[in-house]
């Protein structure tokens, strides 16, 4: 254990030589802008990556990719921040007490909060991930469909964390999100469900043009639709950065236990990226003192989503380079960017051939504090964005969302899909159902589907299957305990909308 | 009131203008139609450069066509470039190759007999019986492999054994219906199915976790699951045995070669309607490219052997297709009936 420590950190120090550094600064700056647009995001930067890769010495390409990668992450919670526009699907969260904070003026003491935990939460999941290398075979099959089916469970749980105070509302979002996600063919059941008889609608309908929509159209209707800027209080720039990092160097319990629920959501290859930030996002919110200011600009909310949201990269390595199965279209398409450079998923990669894995890690690492350093740096300015008038920022956010939307699949369809959730997401903001609970719904929907289906059939039909091993035990309680404790809050939340009335 | 007629004459005004604006364009429009027509009669071919369609960046097929486009400018003229479009999926990316101009200007890596079992069993807006093969690039075996903790050690086991789980990727997935013949040929039982996973690594990964007991991979990924003992191969669906697994027996040896015309393979081809002389143009270069010692070199420093490099010529593909085609229309309900057990 301690070779892989001393082989990581001596790869590290590497990393600051010619060129390298130069890689890691390209890849943090590409990952950035990638990032911070809705729809580019962490797959189309490296995608884009690819060619440019091709005949380059594979170490600087794995450096250049693991850079990128660092980038994103965080660049994805700017958006998310200051216009209530998630970068990247695992961005979504952070909109949630983010954007509240840029509404009261306090956007560059969001992006401060954001830069820091961001930083340190994958410098904990990477630390988490070196130590679970030698064990990573054993954990990944430890989990089977009947386990996936619960942290699914689990994480729809969060909508009723998320509803402000009206559970029906959130349902209603929730039946809304699930509805869309089993458009498109089903490779359970043999069979295309909702799709009007159109090809385009054969793989269902692509995450990203709801996000966009949701958000990014939502939002510039709302602000074309009320005027003014963001901010509906005065900016109060200096020092604000300075008070984010100390936000989250007063809470280290609450950037610990989000660190750990990211790397762990990272390790269950199904479970996707997106239910790291919600997961934790609920758990914060529930082991709160003040969980009835989560959604009205909490900084603990943003730690929590934020600290997962980059902490889960070094989780979802492992079943990546171990088994070759990606936890998300991200690793997916690094997959193919490293088999193109001959470096195959599998047991080697976690052996002999480990410097691969290492490099992109230590890549990973010291983008991420790159990154983290140009967003405290520049966060004073970038919170200006929210004192931009509608009129000029509105055509910008527009055109981004158009972008977005086309690159992922290069049809005009996913355009006028983003359009469609963009007036979907602009009627839900006017009658207070929150947008979080359909993308929980589309994000986990499937999951739960396929992991349930697929556990039924293991076991010849028996429900015995969900509940005969300790980890479906464990998850059961938790959910249980959560349903518990959200139902609780929702219920204190309206009591005091109540009282103040 | 005044404005409004004010407005009306100066609308009118520019509606004459636009009509002759409209009349000068279509002129030259037309001018310039009819030139490009005329240039088109004797223009030198390749003029410009070539679009390749192939699946989402990163996927095997994307790496093929990446390769292409690296090594084939050298077999160009001029400064002729290959350009790539990623289309996300093997139906959507085939819809959009078979879809393309007819130009010789355009063409995409196919997967059969993925596309082809897609276009026998769902309503598909491609033909590969219509496409204008230009060669295979690459070509992959399929094992059938068994969790080694069962104690599985033949085919015969198999073939004795009273209850046995399959997991194929999906019902749409060639190994599904990989499953469903080999298993009819050689003899062997499926009593129950576990399906719907996202890639074929997931699925084995099921085998390995005991969620299913065998599965027919595609197996040069997965070599260093056999020299682990991960998984344990019991049969290469190929003519002879394999270079990574000298021990384990081919299909062929059990009297059923035609099962071995099943590989994931990766052919590329032109829209339906291209000019010959371009198709032959198309079907040189494909051949020149793949069998130079660049793509070679290239092929032989990546993993998985090979990157599956394998040139085939058009002819052999149609071939292929053929053999694909009548083994599955022959098995038509058989197919049917099975795979709607999954």
């Amino acid at each position: 254990m301690s070779n892989v420590y001393f082989e990581f950190f001596g790869i590290l120090a590497g990393l600051f030589s010619w060129p390298l550094i130069g890689f890691v600064v390209v890849g943090v700056l590409i990952g950035l802008v990638f990032g911070s647009i809705p729809g580019l995001g962490g797959p189309i930067a490296i995608a884009l990556l690819i060619p440019a890769t091709f005949g380059m010495d594979t170490t600087h390409a794995v450096v250049l990719f693991g850079s990128t990668l660092g980038g994103v992450a965080f660049g994805g919670s700017i958006s998310a921040i200051l216009i209530n526009v998630p970068g990247t699907a695992p961005n979504a969260a952070s909109c949630l007490d983010g954007y509240p904070m840029t509404k009261q003026g306090r956007a560059g003491e969001a992006i401060g909060i954001s830069a820091t935990s961001s930083a340190l939460g994958a410098i904990f999941g990477i630390l988490i991930l070196l130590v679970l290398i030698p064990f990573t075979r054993s954990i990944i099959l430890a989990f089977g469909p009947a386990n996936v089916f619960w942290v699914s469970i689990f994480g729809l749980t969060v909508i009723a964390s998320v509803s402000r105070g009206s559970l029906l509302k959130g349902f209603i979002s929730g039946g809304v999100g699930l509805l869309v996600a089993f458009i498109g063919f089903s490779s359970i059941h043999g069979v295309y469900r909702y799709g009007l008889g159109t090809e385009f609608l054969w793989k269902g309908v692509h995450i990203i043009p709801v996000v966009i929509g949701l958000f990014a159209i939502a939002e510039v209707i709302n602000l074309t639709s009320r005027g003014g800027s963001i901010a509906e209080e005065e900016v109060t720039a200096t020092k604000n950065v300075m008070k984010g990092v100390y936000h989250v160097l007063r809470h280290p319990v609450l950037l610990l236990r989000s660190s750990v629920i990211g790397v762990a959501v990272g390790l269950i290859p199904a479970a996707g990226g997106a239910v790291a930030n919600f997961l934790s996002y609920m758990v914060a919110k529930q082991r709160s003192k003040d969980p009835n200011s989560f959604g009205s600009g909490n900084p603990e909310g943003v730690v929590a989503s934020e600290a997962s949201n980059d902490a889960k990269d070094g989780g979802s390595l492992l079943p990546t380079f171990a088994f070759g199965i990606p936890g998300s279209v991200t690793m997916a398409v690094l997959l193919g960017a490293l088999l193109m450079h001959g470096i195959t998923p599998g047991r080697e990669l976690m052996g002999d051939n480990i410097s691969v894995l290492l490099t992109l890690v230590a890549a990973l690492a010291l983008s991420n504090i790159l990154t983290s350093s140009i967003g405290l740096v520049m966060s004073d300015k970038l919170a200006r964005i929210a004192q931009v008038d509608a009129k000029l920022l509105t055509p910008g956010i527009l055109i981004i969302s158009v972008i977005g939307s086309f690159a992922i699949r290069g049809t005009i369809t996913d355009v006028l899909i983003a359009m469609l959730f963009g007036f979907v997401g602009y009627v839900m903001y006017t009658y207070s159902y929150s947008r979080i609970p359909l993308l929980l719904a589309f994000i986990l929907g499937p999951i739960a589907e396929q992991a349930y289906f697929q556990a039924m059939s293991i076991s010849d039909g028996h429900y015995g299957i969900f509940v005969s091993d300790p980890i479906s035990i464990t998850l059961i309680a938790i959910t249980i305990l959560s349903i518990i404790l959200s139902v609780r809050t929702v219920s204190k939340e309206r009591i005091s909308s109540e009282l103040i009335e | 009131m005044e404005g409004a007629d004010k407005r009306e004459v100066k609308a009118g005004s520019i509606n004459r203008r636009n009509v002759l604006k409209i009349g000068a364009a279509s002129t030259i429009g037309l001018a310039g139609c009819l030139s490009t027509i005329r240039d088109g009669g004797g223009e030198e071919y390749p003029s410009s450069d070539i679009r390749v369609i192939t699946q989402a960046s990163g996927s095997l097929f994307d790496l093929w066509a990446r390769a292409f486009a690296e090594f084939a400018p050298d077999h160009l003229d001029d400064d002729l470039n290959i350009i790539i479009e990623n289309v996300a999926g093997a139906r959507e990316a085939s819809t959009r190759a078979y879809e393309a101009d007819s130009d010789g200007y355009n063409f995409g890596y196919y997967n059969i007999p993925g596309n082809l079992n897609l276009q026998l069993n769902f309503d598909v807006q491609y033909d590969v019986t219509e496409v204008d093969w230009l060669g295979r690039a690459a070509s992959y075996e399929y094992m059938l492999f068994v969790n080694p903790d069962l104690g599985y050690d033949s085919v015969d086991d198999l073939r004795e054994a009273d209850d046995l789980t399959f997991a194929p990727t999906g019902p749409e997935a060639t190994d599904a219906f990989l499953t469903v013949l080999a298993n009819d040929r050689l003899g062997i039982e499926a009593s129950s199915y576990v399906s719907g996973f996202d890639s074929g690594l997931d699925a084995l990964t099921a085998v390995e976790r005991g969620d299913a007991d065998a599965r027919y991979q595609v197996s040069p990924m997965v070599t260093d699951r056999i020299d682990a003992g991960d998984v344990q191969p019991l049969l290469a669906i190929t003519d002879s045995p394999v270079d990574y697994a000298p021990d384990v027996p081919a299909v062929a040896d059990e009297g059923h070669e035609e099962l071995a015309e099943i590989r994931l393979q990766a052919f590329a081809g032109a829209p339906p309607g291209v000019d010959e002389d371009r198709l032959e143009f198309l079907r040189n270069l494909f051949e020149d490219v793949h069998t130079s010692s660049e793509m070679e070199g290239w092929a032989s420093e990546n993993e998985p052997p090979g990157l599956g490099l394998s040139y085939a010529d058009a002819e052999e593909c149609s071939n292929n297709l053929d053999n694909l085609e009548t083994l599955i229309t022959e098995n038509e309900q058989l197919l049917e009936e099975e795979l709607s057990r999954l």
